[in-house]
């Protein structure tokens, strides 16, 4: 009558009480695909065992999308610098740095997460090297790592898409896991960073496939779904499937040329050579500010203020006149706040700084009161255009107007 | 203001309180026992203890800091208000101070104790040299000072699933807290029994095979309430043999504990006065004459009606009514602190709490405590009862019973209270299930070896048979987590499974998650129709989602609650032990399959049925552990069917509510079922089994003690002077035929012969 464990635990999976996970066909398990890749894949031997790898050489004449791979020797530390709000970057050299993209086995991170497959790529002479470390069980781990973190030390800098949150800590958790040292690169040029500073008011989505297809001149054809690669290589180790694993290679290949083209992008724009759209002229004016190069900064920021549709033009408009309020040059922000207001802006963060600058400035608290009711109407009318920051809500307006009006007979009674 | 004193002298000299009081205990006031610092303590502590006026500590904090720094396992068994916290936080912040690389790591079931703990770490290090850092880590922890807590924090206060779903799955994160960790802490440690208990020996064992990684072998200190097993819980959970020290140095104030059974109002019916109402006159006398109360009620519903009633009593006068606060669950920690300030400054002259304050958050010492309705375990009634007098002078302690069985039988059998405590915590880290899910999270953690044992557990067949459903990948000599899952998050430390249904309020336009019902609850209490409680709020469930696993509600107001018909089969599967020949009793697995047919709408208070309703929901199906005795006819004699059948619904009534006393749960944590003519064993059999899927270790204990459990029954159903059966022993008169309880006892009789 004794139920073996196992025939218990299948009675638990049934009713429900235990459940585990997604089940993979049920195929022959076969053995294991060394030769996965029988011309570009080989063998290396390192202190903790064999480890596998694939490389792949490109001529930098090799045409990606819309640009040619050589574009990025000519990639400029300072722009880089910029858009990174790193200035650690500004001697950044491209022949010195180590590009990373790795496929894994979850999103979720933590340390039951693994990268199977690690991709490098750095250039070598006239051409652009690739390598892609592959797991092939997990015991070749070690192996694996070490020889990364060889090849990793070599370069003074990494640039990853993504890789400060993600790539470079899940290597971190697993070469603690393998009891070898951490790789920690003394620079880091996150494009993922660059991307969100430079094209937050550009582009609807910023991940790598949004920025290929809008800036790169790429699309991807029987790409693989990010989503579906962990069961890819789930199956790959269980049942030996290598068809579908070699699809994943390709999708790391192509992250792995997209960030070469996407750097060049993003060195093209930081720098001004290659400025296209308003938005990123109002960008590019934050990130000159920020940086202290002010005159640029004001120069992009009047032409993202002329050249923008006018939610941008106005924002861009906004940002000016801070600067000048800053600065306590008042009569140019009063001049950009009252033009907005003259050409009929639905946006009253016009009408609520002007009024600021009369109320604490000029004391002019009927001129004051004014425009905040003008505010209070454009929020009541264009309940949708709202900044929505709290400043700019109903009710803190009308907590001003409320002062101000008190202000108004406090002044008359004692006059 | 009138004296405690007074009050007590009143009802010494009121006939018609002394009639209601079944014990009046008054525990002297007793000297403490001291001893000098141990000579290793840390001179800058033994100085700052100086400083707040500490001469000696008391003997168990002297005999626990010089166990702990010879580097054993300790136990501390305590009761409330004897410098519990300076046991573990000696030995701690002294070696910390003396090697400041090293590290510790504090466990507390709930984060409100976490926070506190913090406070007074910081009070007592505040001066030291070097700086240690102490902190809380836990869901309220702010995302900027993680980074430092996880490289830089000496002491990491946190509670059992913050380890278990954020800590230990980023291991790698906390190098530096594993590699140096020298001391674990989990204090409440009764707490961690039945199913959270199990869960948390699992926790433990993850977090011991993370230490073993970075070569560190922390000393774990344990601090208990006063249970029948401490060591043997403590062994349970860390798997290690503990020095168990359960002597109390400290010095006891004079102490009036009163056991108060409300008076009978009818006697046929085992009918009495509502417990509630006793409190309300009881706790208004208090009140009114400035004596600090604090009254415990077993729900936070109770806590409303309670201090609605207190506010309009017209002994309190007009403008005092802010001085009697409510405290539970569901209050904002904002206003929780103002209580317990208020409490600590006197300002709050009453309190109504749920158990909520029962575990040590610091509200300083009251004078007055009273219970209503016995608070579910022994441990729990001493700690409410702590509450009060932790200064010297006289305090007072009172439980007021109600009518169900466990509370008849405690203010009926005081002495069961005042002796050794019978209650053991039981726990069973190798329940199947808990156990391989925490496998699982293991397995996330770290690769299994074959062969490896997780804890005392031996776990190959489970490692394969994750293997083989595509969880786990075996190659090399290790099994290897492969799956795009965050296991720990899929699991909660609070219920047996993970499959939960999620109860969601669509009342306003933002549908809110309100709370979770484990699947096997869920078609008794979330059926469609039913009235769900929450928060003293009532909400009606629109839908059940069986599927998804959701249960829509909305709230109602109406005067009935609802109670779900539960038929439900049991198979033995597998008998693990069995003794007794003309009465057999064994232990074994079972399978339960319930069915919830119906539901039945019963008006509050005076229980009329007013109406019913069909539930259209499938079976559900739960492995657990049973234990069940069984009748063969020459043992019963010559009791007709009728008799034996109505003798065993008697016993399914009593023996759950008795059986919690000894096994520390819920009455709700054990069920029973009864058949005329059971499958397994073609007689009349008596079932009690765990209400968890795999169980948590009840239905082993009960073989065990059966006769204790059996004898309690037998006094309960002597003591109670209903005529023949009510709610508070085997069950209303008419659930049973005539002579209910001449039957219940003679089946007692022959299982105890």
């Amino acid at each position: 009558m004794k139920q073996d464990l196992k025939a218990k635990l299948s009675d638990l999976r049934r009713t429900g009480e235990i459940q585990t996970g997604r089940q993979y066909a049920e195929k022959p398990k076969s053995g294991f695909k060394d030769r996965l890749f029988p011309e570009e894949g080989h063998e290396e031997e390192t202190a903790f065992g064999r480890c596998y790898m694939r490389e792949l050489l490109y001529p930098l004449t090799y045409q990606h999308g819309w640009n040619r791979l050589s574009g990025i020797d000519s990639c400029c530390g300072t722009g880089l610098a910029l858009s990174a709000h790193d200035d650690s970057l500004a001697d950044f050299n491209p022949r010195e740095s180590l590009f990373l993209d790795i496929e894994t086995t979850g999103l979720s991170g933590g340390t039951g997460t693994w990268a199977f497959l690690i991709g490098l790529g750095w250039l070598e002479g006239n051409s652009f090297k690739l390598r892609q470390y592959f797991l092939r069980r997990p015991a070749e781990e070690r192996a694996i790592l070490s020889h990364f973190s060889t090849e990793a030390e070599r370069f003074p800098a990494m640039i990853t898409f993504n890789g400060k949150i993600f790539d470079l800590p899940l290597i971190q958790t697993r070469q603690i896991l393998a009891g070898l040292r951490h790789t920690v690169p003394p620079r880091h040029l996150d494009l993922l960073q660059c991307a969100r500073s430079l094209w937050k008011k550009r582009l609807p989505s910023r991940s790598l496939k949004a920025l290929e297809e809008a800036l790169l001149g790429i699309k991807r054809f029987d790409d693989i779904p990010g989503s579906e690669i962990p069961a890819v290589y789930f199956e790959y180790l269980r049942h030996g499937n290598t068809e579908k694993m070699r699809k994943v290679f390709h999708h790391n290949v192509l992250d792995i040329l997209s960030m070469v083209t996407l750097l060049k992008r993003v060195s093209l724009l930081a720098t001004g050579e290659m400025v296209e759209h308003p938005a990123e002229e109002l960008a590019l004016g934050r990130l000159c500010i920020n940086a202290g190069r002010i005159k640029e900064g004001l120069s992009y920021l009047r032409r993202a203020s002329v050249n923008g549709t006018p939610p941008l033009a106005e924002e861009a408009a906004i940002e000016l006149a801070l600067f000048y309020k800053r600065r306590c040059q008042w009569e140019k922000a009063v001049s950009i706040w009252q033009m907005a207001i003259d050409n009929k802006t639905a946006n009253p963060t016009f009408h609520v700084e002007l009024a600021k600058y009369f109320e604490h400035r000029q004391r002019d608290y009927s001129a004051a009161l004014s425009l905040t009711e003008e505010a209070i109407g454009l929020l009541k009318k264009y309940p949708s255009a709202s900044p929505g920051s709290s400043e700019l809500s109903i009710p803190a307006l009308e907590h001003r107007s409320g002062r101000l009006r008190r202000r108004l007979a406090g002044a008359t009674r004692f006059s | 203001m009138t004296d405690i004193n007074e009050i007590l002298q009143k009802w010494r000299e009121d006939p018609s309180f002394l009639s209601n009081v079944t014990r009046w205990e008054t525990v002297r006031a007793s000297e403490g026992t001291y001893r000098d610092f141990p000579p290793r303590l840390e001179p800058q502590l033994a100085e700052a203890l100086r400083k707040r006026g500490i001469e000696k500590l008391y003997s168990h904090q002297a005999a626990a800091i010089e166990t702990i720094e010879r580097g054993k396992h300790t136990v501390v068994v305590t009761p409330t208000a004897s410098g519990k916290t300076l046991c573990y936080n000696l030995p701690v912040v002294s070696a910390l101070t003396k090697d400041p690389s090293s590290r510790a790591l504090y466990l507390f079931p709930t984060k409100a104790l976490s926070q506190d703990q913090v406070a007074e770490l910081r009070e007592l290090t505040g001066k030291l040299e070097p700086d240690l850092n102490c902190h809380t880590y836990d869901g309220d922890t702010e995302p900027g000072l993680r980074r430092s807590i996880r490289r830089s924090g000496h002491i990491v206060v946190t509670n059992p699933d913050m380890l278990h779903s954020a800590i230990l799955p980023h291991h790698t994160k906390w190098i530096q807290l594993f590699q140096n960790l020298k001391y674990i802490v989990i204090d409440e440690m009764h707490q961690y029994r039945g199913v959270f208990g199990s869960h948390v020996a699992n926790v433990i064992r993850r977090l011991k095979r993370i230490c073993a990684f970075y070569g560190s072998s922390p000393v774990f200190i344990l601090c208990s309430a006063t249970i029948a097993n401490p060591g043997e819980l403590a062994e349970l959970l860390i798997e290690e043999q503990p020095a168990v020290i359960a002597e109390n140095g400290a010095p006891q104030a004079e102490k009036h504990f009163i056991f108060y059974n409300p008076p009978l109002i009818n006697p046929e019916l085992g009918l009495r006065r509502s417990a509630l109402l006793e409190v309300r006159q009881l706790a208004a006398d208090l009140i009114s004459a400035g004596v600090q109360t604090i009254v415990f009620t077993r729900s936070r519903l109770g806590v409303e009606v309670l201090l609605t009633y207190l506010r309009q009593n017209r002994k309190i006068r007009p403008g005092e009514d802010s001085t009697i606060r409510g405290y539970r669950g569901g209050y904002l920690p904002r206003e929780r602190r103002a209580i317990e300030e208020g409490l600590r400054r006197g300002r709050i002259k009453g309190v109504v709490s749920t158990n909520a304050l029962e575990l040590g958050i610091d509200i300083g010492a009251l004078d007055a405590c009273i219970m209503t309705g016995y608070p579910g375990s022994i441990a729990s009634t001493w700690q409410q009862a702590g509450r009060s007098g932790r200064r010297s002078g006289i305090s007072l302690a009172m439980l007021v019973a109600n009518s169900e069985p466990l509370n008849q039988y405690i203010v009926s059998n005081p002495d069961y209270f005042f002796d050794r405590s019978p209650e053991r915590a039981l726990a069973d880290p190798d329940n199947l299930i808990i156990l391989t899910n925490h496998v699982r999270c293991a397995a996330f953690e770290l690769p299994f070896r074959e062969g490896e044992h997780f804890g005392r557990a031996e776990i190959e067949g489970v490692l394969q048979f994750l293997e083989e459903e595509d969880v786990l990948y075996h190659s090399d000599g290790r099994y290897h987590w492969m799956e795009d899952t965050y296991p720990a998050e899929e699991i909660s430390l609070r219920s047996a499974t993970r499959e939960n249904v999620v109860i969601i309020d669509i009342t306003g336009p933002q549908p809110q998650v309100i709370g979770e019902v484990d699947r096997f609850s869920a078609p008794m209490l979330v059926h469609e129709e039913a009235i769900y409680m929450h928060g003293g709020r009532q909400y009606q469930v629109e839908k059940l989602d069986f599927a998804e696993k959701k249960a829509y509600v909305k709230k109602v107001e109406v005067n009935y609650f609802t109670d779900a018909n539960l038929a439900v089969d049991l198979k033995v599967l597998d008998a693990c032990a069995s003794a007794g020949a003309e009465v057999n009793r064994a232990w074994g697995e079972v399978r339960i399959n319930a069915l919830v047919s119906m539901f039945k709408k019963i008006r509050f208070n005076t229980h009329e049925n007013l109406g019913a309703g069909p539930v259209n929901l499938p079976e559900t199906e739960m492995h657990t552990t049973a234990f069940w005795l069984s009748f063969k006819q020459a043992a019963l004699g010559g009791m007709s069917p009728a008799a034996i059948q109505s003798g065993l619904i008697g016993l399914a009534n009593l023996v759950p509510q008795v059986a919690s006393l000894f096994l520390m749960g819920d009455p709700r944590d054990l069920r029973a079922v009864s058949q005329v003519k059971a499958p397994h064993t073609e007689l009349p059999t008596l079932y009690l089994y765990d209400n968890f899927p795999g169980g948590v270790g009840y239905s082993q204990e009960i073989f065990r003690i059966y006769r204790d459990i059996f004898e309690a029954a037998r006094r309960v159903i002597v003591d109670c002077p209903c005529s023949d059966g009510c709610p508070s022993c085997i069950g209303p008169l008419n659930q049973g035929s005539e002579g209910g309880k001449q039957t219940v006892m003679q089946l007692i009789e022959v299982i105890l012969k």
